[in-house]
């Protein structure tokens, strides 16, 4: 039986302007691709105020300024999701990253979701 | 439900009548569907779709965690409609349970009742195998 997709979730409060928050995600033992992933944030502007940083098991690294794939409106927020090549996973892998602040529209909250499958 | 060939519909009403209400709902799928398809959430009301989130479990397992915004899975009048659907559930099923909450986070000034209904893409028992 294909078992479904899922998401989990890693949520960042950037509290000051120019912040470096940092974010350590283990993920489960159930994890076997990983498919996507995408930010949003609860601001409405849409212009880029941070930068995230991503890193799988220390490996390979993305970085990524957020107007290009966070949005707040709903069209845009379904298209900006980053489908990659499944990437697969090794047991007990790891995310780590960072939320970079551009000093523009501290407080604010990013959402980092992550689009994960299932071992059979 | 609604029949568009050997695709059919399901819909999971959800009325959301008071700011900041928490909706439950559990939904089992029709035994003739053998499985999702897509799925996409469609509001009455555009404004009240930022920070509202859903939850959502499919025959017991995590789909879309606490927090997971509708946004993700919501669209307006501007995307096509063949272009509404997510695939993110791709599962065989026959009357499963979707369970979940959707919880308002419009936090307008003033308030008027909404419908953030989800829709199912299923497959039929007579959907043509590739």
């Amino acid at each position: 039986m294909i078992k479904p997709d899922y998401f989990i979730i890693k949520e960042v409060l950037v509290d000051q302007a120019n912040a470096l928050v940092e974010f350590e995600h283990k993920l489960s033992g159930n994890a076997t691709h990983l498919i996507g992933y995408k930010v949003t944030a609860n601001k409405t502007n849409l212009k880029a105020i941070a930068t995230v940083g991503i890193s799988f098991n220390g490996a390979r690294e993305n970085t990524i300024n957020t107007d290009l794939i966070m949005s707040s409106s709903a069209s845009q927020g379904r298209r900006s999701l980053l489908l990659s090549q499944k990437m697969l996973l090794i047991p007990n892998s790891y995310i780590k990253g960072y939320v970079e602040d551009l000093g523009l529209e501290a407080p604010y909250r990013v959402k980092i979701y992550f689009h994960l499958a299932r071992k059979n | 439900m609604e029949s568009h060939g050997n695709v059919e519909y399901e819909k999971i009403e959800i009325s959301v009548t008071k700011d900041g209400e928490i909706v439950s709902f559990d939904h089992t799928t029709e035994i003739d569907h053998t499985r999702i398809l897509g799925i996409c959430q469609v509001f009455t009301d555009m404004a009240a779709l930022p920070n509202s989130t859903l939850e959502l479990d499919v025959d017991g397992e995590a789909i879309f965690p606490v927090g997971f915004e509708s946004k993700l899975i919501a669209s307006g009048t501007e995307v096509a409609p063949d272009e509404k659907w997510l695939h993110y559930i791709d599962r065989e099923t026959k009357q499963v349970r979707v369970k979940g909450r959707f919880m308002d986070g419009s936090a307008l000034e003033e308030f008027a009742a909404y419908n953030a209904n989800i829709y199912l893409m299923m497959r039929t028992k007579n959907y043509p195998e590739n």
